[in-house]
């Protein structure tokens, strides 16, 4: 039975839809509108009863009650009625404060008067009829075209009786006007030229000279008792309600009955500092609300602008009011300090009467007589004044007010008025609603959002500067806190608010008050006090919203509006709790506690759109992306409700999630084509750019967004996103401008995330050119800014740089102390993903330090980390990296088998610059293995998949490598085809040390032809060359090589010399085939110089190990050389065995040259080794 | 502190927006009538109609004579001010069903200012009960009757008391109206057309 809210809304809806249709069409309509069965029988319901409902609570509880105007709802008198024997009501014609206004015909004198009826409770005691009395008997004896004409005071006995009877009813009788009052007009047309005013004013000021001179105040004057009659003469200005005004010498008396309605809530907004003080008053206080009226007409702004009434009263008893020249340049310098002398604090320092101002204005209207009123000129003015109505619906109305000068936007982006929507602060102090306070900023975002007239500011921006700025908790901003924050956010006004809720028991109360606060003047725009019950605070948020919105002249919001801010809230308390503290959670960043209450909010309301999509940025936050993806799926599934902003922002998400970079980059193209002063989208649209690699489009999009109006364009977001994209360019010099461009409004903006991230760019930039030490200076101030600040993912981020450039700088054990910092950080905040990339690097670290277990170990967690995050991308690129640690250790087999696994997730997620590697990577495998076909076809289809996506580099180490497969199997010709090649397409791309290592091959096959010279002069260079580039392993390769040439020469003392030098570096090389080669070549040396023994063994040792790691080619090679030494140390048998068996092998394998050298040693009796 | 201050410093707190003032000023000013609707009575007026609609306008000037109180908002007055209203009636009419029933009866009541039939404040009674439970489904519904009924508002002024527009209030009237007439049927068994007629509760 009990409706849900959205229930309700649709009960609402169809309810006042089906009431303008005729009551038999009521039946069908619900019928084809009501899908929902509670719906449609409570519509029903309530149509049943609501005609018979018409009358009922129609009149008030108490008849009389009437706080701000009318007495009862009902009317005095009604047409036709005779009253007092002498007025015949003609027709009602407005209520006021005190009573209600007839016209009527006075049966008497043959006239139309206007009667005023004076609200019977207002003088319930005689004393203040009396008063009355007197009042009205002065206010008779001003007789003066621009005072109302006051006839008399009458009495209407009572009628009837009991429960509906009415009391007797006192009015006064007074002149009939026919016009508009000068409050409506000025609503309209808020400025008017000195030309135009200037009539209006002098009459004003004569009217109030006159009752002054009769020793009578007006007490209330304001536009509104102002009415602007058209005559042939022109337009006559007519002062009433002297109703209210006291005899000046009488003007401290007991008041209350009289000015206690709720009219004095409208009126201190004319009130002379004196008469707000309620201190003594005289026709100088007449003259300062006459100023403040004058001052409106010239400028059309109130002198002392403020929210409400009070408001401006308290400023204008504390301030002068600012020059009217400076809202409007031009305006004659007499008017204004006619003016501003009305408008001294002092009275003595005023004008002393009406007359006196009459007086001024006069002399000055006189002198310009080049613009004369005209009398069709108001007239005209009124017909204007309909369409600048019309035009100024879209305006707030806060804006609309000011004078046009003042209002130019330039050639920048129109920009809608902003509002920020900052956490409230909990009265209760109650742990179980800290949540509200996210809640309801978050719900009056959408109320304001809602129709799009206003811009406001993600939840995450405003937890930003709320941290920044130290906001929490704060209930009023200091002035200066004010503009920080404007400069901060951007934000023309901010809420701000408190929240009292008792929590507990379910539909407990809650009451919120709310500050509207304008962030350039300071001033409080509008106070907002709502209450209702916990379970229904998206009813409480609608309301406090509207009152905002019409404060700020958003207009109201439209069914179809309110129908997609209910949408875009959780459907149930529980959802908009635990999506509320969720939220939160995400925002401070504690992303573990994010995700179990974002996963508990879609579990209780599991069609909220919203809810999905926090949920996936909590998922991608950890780095978890296939589950990201699935909520941002469900996030677009459940979309369908939400305003189309909302589904194209919950799409763009989407496709980021899915890397799918031209999609995000379509959908946030037009949202920022739609909301050009949105930053956020502008901001979005560039990263999906620079991730689309159009950086050239995404530096234009930022230029755009530097067109905005200040402050938005000085969002250090703007710059920061710059140096990402001149990063990805190359640009490192422009990088590290942008970087410290940002840095620098950062800092003025007191942005401490912003400034670390600005911070860490910079490092990139100094890593990227090569200077480190900059690089490490950076990135400690940002990792000790981002520490402070909380910002655990910042502190990560710049820990991991930091331990790159300790890792560049060869700094191995500070780097691991880095990463492991990173690490802690990273695990702490849940971020998986971040913490698997870093294990790898520690790997990679420990690898460096001869660590290769431990190394592999780090690499094996990361891998599983990242298959658990379903980052596939990363768990290819780790297999790869554990792959080749592997490799190094010698372990083929499992080499093998990562390479596999790796190529295959390379193939699965289609990358094909890593399954080009992979191929590569198990090319070079099974060459070592032995399979020299295997291998060439590993490499032809690297070489092919590189060339297909262009990846040159891939192309010339496929070439490289299948030049060692023709070398292994003696075609040199071709061998040296595949290097020369590959050198070529090196020399284009400038891969130095990678042409010095091709250079070392064909240096290889030069010893195989037995060419020592040439092979020696070219080994000498590329040794010099890997030395430059500090690459050790190619360096003991080089002199390995260099060691065979010359024990081809018998040069046995250099080869030796050469080895021994080796040697000591041979400790350090975790290269398994480069430690195989270089024994190998050790062996031959010592064999050469006669050391049999230790040959045989060194090679003994050598062939165990090829074998166990089933490195067949060493093996061949090593087995060659043993069996050589054998043979020529006197131990032929065994020696001439061996060679046998090599033979065989190298045959089978394909590796002639080997196979060659041991038919040649098995038929010669001498055999030279080398 | 006498009342008046007490009063006063309560107008204070609630218009800058401190909790719970509100709800503190209520039964305070609620004495205060208490106390005059007894001064009126040893006044021995008559017109009880008179009397109960003057104590009432003494209601709000009790709130409006704040002079050193700054309103920021009619709202804020008029919240309270209906809801002053309804409060008073209520009390009124429950004191009155105690009274009939033999139950305990207040020293100095506002009874003797208000005149009720015996059906009158059952049927009040009933309404503030229908009242609450609308407030769960509507809350901005009950402002609205609240406003317009207790606090005898016109649409135009109870829609810039609520800040929305009198289109809104319109709708919540007549929505308010329906949901109440049938609920008062259905649960109290009164048929309120008759109240209708009566057209008010005193």
């Amino acid at each position: 039975m009990e409706l849900t809210p959205q229930q309700w809304e649709n009960v609402k809806a169809l309810f006042e839809t089906a009431l303008e249709k005729s009551p038999t069409e009521r039946v069908s309509f619900i019928a084809a509108a009501a899908q929902d069965f509670a719906v449609r029988r409570e519509v029903e319901r309530l149509l049943a009863h609501h005609v018979e409902s018409g009358g009922f609570l129609s009149r008030a509880a108490v008849p009389g009650i009437a706080p701000f105007s009318s007495p009862t709802q009902s009317q005095s008198f009604l047409a036709d009625d005779l009253v007092a024997g002498r007025f015949r009501i003609i027709r009602f014609l407005a209520r006021g404060g005190m009573g209600e206004v007839y016209e009527a015909e006075d049966i008497e004198l043959r006239e139309r008067v206007a009667l005023k009826s004076i609200r019977s409770e207002l003088l319930s005691d005689g004393r203040a009829l009396d008063r009355f009395k007197r009042e009205v008997h002065l206010a008779r004896k001003v007789t003066h075209p621009n005072v109302c004409r006051i006839f008399d005071l009458f009495r209407q006995p009572a009628t009837g009786a009991g429960v509906i009877g009415r009391g007797p009813v006192v009015f006064v009788a007074m002149e009939l006007l026919e016009g508009k009052t000068l409050a409506d007009f000025l609503r309209d047309q808020p400025r008017l030229e000195v030309a135009d005013a200037g009539p209006i004013a002098v009459q004003m000021a004569a009217g109030l000279g006159a009752a002054h001179a009769a020793g009578v105040l007006h007490r209330d004057f304001k536009p509104a008792n102002v009415v602007l009659v058209e005559g042939t003469k022109g337009v006559r200005a007519v002062i009433t309600d002297f109703g209210l005004a006291l005899n000046s010498n009488n003007a401290i008396s007991d008041t209350t009955a009289v000015t206690g309605t709720g009219e004095v809530l409208g009126t201190p907004a004319y009130m002379s500092p004196e008469q707000i003080e309620g201190q003594d008053l005289s026709p100088a206080s007449d003259v300062y609300s006459l100023g403040l009226v004058l001052y409106e007409m010239v400028t059309g702004i109130r002198a002392f602008e403020g929210s409400t009434p009070l408001s401006m009263a308290v400023r204008r008893i504390k301030e002068d009011a600012a020059p009217p020249r400076t809202f409007v340049p031009d305006l004659d310098r007499h008017w204004e300090s006619v003016i501003l002398k009305c408008l001294e604090r002092e009275p003595k320092d005023r004008f002393q009467s009406g007359d006196e101002v009459a007086e001024a204005l006069r002399g000055e209207t006189e002198h310009r007589k080049a613009r004369r009123f005209q009398p069709g000129k108001v007239l005209g003015l009124l017909a204007l004044a309909v369409v600048i109505v019309v035009a100024s619906v879209l305006i707030p109305r806060i804006r609309h007010r000011a004078p046009p000068a003042t209002d130019k936007a330039a050639a920048t982006i129109a920009v809608r008025p902003s509002i920020a929507v900052l956490p409230f602060r909990n009265l209760s102090g109650r742990s179980d609603t800290v949540w509200v306070s996210t809640a309801l900023p978050e719900m009056l975002t959408a109320e304001l959002a809602a129709g799009g007239k206003l811009r406001t500011f993600p939840g995450e921006n405003i937890a930003r500067a709320s941290s920044d700025l130290k906001l929490t908790g704060m209930q009023t901003l200091a002035p200066d806190t004010l503009g920080h924050l404007r400069k901060y956010l951007g934000s023309d006004y901010v809420v701000l608010g408190s929240y009292l809720d008792q929590g507990g028991a379910a539909g407990a109360q809650v009451r919120i008050d709310l500050w509207l606060e304008d962030t350039k003047t300071g001033e409080i725009a509008a106070t907002v006090s709502e209450k209702g019950s916990e379970a229904d605070l998206d009813n409480l948020a609608t309301r406090a919203g509207a009152d905002l919105r019409q404060k700020l002249g958003a207009g109201e919001v439209t069914s179809n509006e309110a129908a997609l801010v209910r949408a875009s809230l959780p459907s149930n308390p529980e959802a908009v709790r635990l999506y509320s503290e969720g939220l939160a959670k995400l925002r401070v960043m504690d992303i573990l506690s994010a995700r179990n209450l974002l996963e508990r909010a879609v579990a209780s309301d599991p069609n909220y759109s919203l809810g999905h999509s926090a949920l996936a940025d909590a998922w991608a936050a950890m780095g978890y992306d296939q589950k990201a993806q699935q909520e941002s799926k469900k996030a677009r599934d459940f979309s369908s409700g939400l305003s189309h902003e909302e589904r194209l922002w919950i799409e763009g998400r989407d496709w980021e999630l899915n890397r799918k970079w031209d999609k995000a980059v379509e959908i946030y193209r037009t949202l920022f084509e739609f909301f050009p002063d949105n930053i956020e989208y502008g901001l979005h649209l560039a990263a999906a750019q620079r991730q689309a690699r159009s950086v050239d489009e995404a530096l234009a999009t930022l230029a755009a967004l530097q067109r905005l109006a200040a402050p938005g364009r000085d969002d250090p977001r703007i710059a920061l996103q710059q140096a990402d994209v001149f990063d990805i360019k190359g640009a490192y010099k422009e990088q590290l401008a942008a970087a410290e461009a940002a840095a620098s409004r950062a800092r003025d903006l007191g942005a401490t995330l912003l400034l670390a991230r600005a911070l860490t760019q910079e490092a990139r930039s100094f890593e990227k050119q090569g200077k480190l030490d900059d690089a490490l200076r950076r990135v400690q101030e940002a990792a000790r800014i981002s520490e402070s600040a909380g910002d655990r993912a910042e502190v990560a981020k710049a820990l991991t740089i930091a331990g790159i450039i300790y890792f560049d700088q060869g700094n191995f054990p500070e780097a691991v102390k880095a990463y492991n910092r990173a690490l802690a950080t990273q695990r702490q905040s849940g971020d998986v993903r971040g913490a698997a990339t870093t294990l790898n690097d520690l790997g990679n670290a420990l690898g460096e330090q001869g660590d290769l277990s431990g190394s592999i170990k780090m690499s094996n967690e990361a891998l599983l980390m990242f298959r658990q995050v379903g980052d596939k991308h990363s768990a290819a690129a780790v297999l790869g990296s554990i792959a080749a640690r592997t490799l190094q250790q010698g372990d083929l087999k499992q080499g093998k088998k990562m390479l596999e696994e790796g190529l295959a997730a390379s193939r699965d997620i289609g990358d094909q610059e890593r399954t080009s590697t992979a191929l590569y990577n198990l090319g070079e495998v099974l060459r070592w293995q032995g399979d020299l076909k295997g291998a060439r076809r590993m490499y032809a289809q690297a070489e092919d998949l590189s060339k297909q996506i262009g990846d040159q580099s891939g192309v010339a180490y496929a070439l490289f490598s299948l030049g060692d497969v023709f070398s292994a199997e003696g075609d040199s010709t071709a061998a040296r085809e595949k290097y020369n090649e590959s050198i070529t397409l090196r020399t284009e791309i400038g891969e130095k040390a990678n042409i010095a290592e091709t250079e070392m091959a064909l240096a290889l096959l030069l010893i195989e032809e037995e060419r020592a010279h040439e092979a020696e002069s070219s080994l000498t260079q590329v040794r010099e060359e890997f030395r430059k580039e500090g690459l050790r392993d190619d360096e003991i390769l080089a002199d390995i090589l260099l060691a065979r040439v010359f024990l081809s020469q018998r040069k046995v003392a250099d080869a030796e010399r050469t080895i021994s030098g080796v040697h000591d570096r041979l400790a350090k090389c975790q290269d398994f085939s480069v430690r195989l080669r270089a024994t190998i070549v050790e062996a031959k040396v010592d064999a050469a110089a006669g050391r049999s023994e230790d040959s045989v063994r060194i090679l003994e040792e050598t062939i165990a190990s090829a074998k166990k790691f089933g490195y067949v080619g060493f093996l061949l090679e090593a087995q060659l050389a043993l069996g050589n030494v054998e043979k020529t140390s006197g131990n032929v048998r065994a020696g001439l065995r061996l060679l046998t068996e090599v033979q065989k092998k190298a045959q089978q394998n394909g590796f002639r040259p080997i196979a060659n050298k041991a038919t040649r040693s098995l038929k010669s009796e001498s055999t030279q080794i080398e | 502190m006498s009342e008046n201050q007490e009063v006063t410093l309560l107008l204070s707190a609630l218009t800058r927006g401190d909790e719970g003032a509100a709800s503190n000023l209520i039964p305070v000013v609620y004495d205060e009538l208490r106390k005059l609707a007894g001064s009126y009575m040893r006044r021995e007026r008559v017109d009880h109609t008179l009397q109960a609609t003057a104590l009432v306008h003494e209601a709000y000037l009790k709130l409006i004579e704040q002079r050193s109180v700054n309103w920021q908002s009619r709202a804020h007055f008029f919240g309270v001010a209906a809801q002053l209203m309804r409060r008073i009636l209520i009390d009124h009419a429950r004191s009155h069903a105690r009274e009939k029933r033999g139950g305990e009866q207040k020293k100095v009541s506002l009874d003797e200012a208000f005149v009720f039939s015996e059906q009158q404040a059952d049927e009040l009674l009933a309404v503030d009960d229908s009242l609450n439970r609308l407030e769960k489904i509507d809350p901005r519904q009950t402002r609205v009757v609240e406003l317009r009924f207790f606090g005898g508002l016109s649409v135009e002024e109870a829609a810039e008391v609520l800040g929305v527009s009198p289109k809104t209030v319109k709708r919540d009237w007549s929505v308010a109206k329906a949901w109440l007439y049938a609920d008062l049927k259905e649960r109290h068994g009164i048929d309120a057309a008759a109240m209708g007629e009566r057209q008010s509760a005193i």
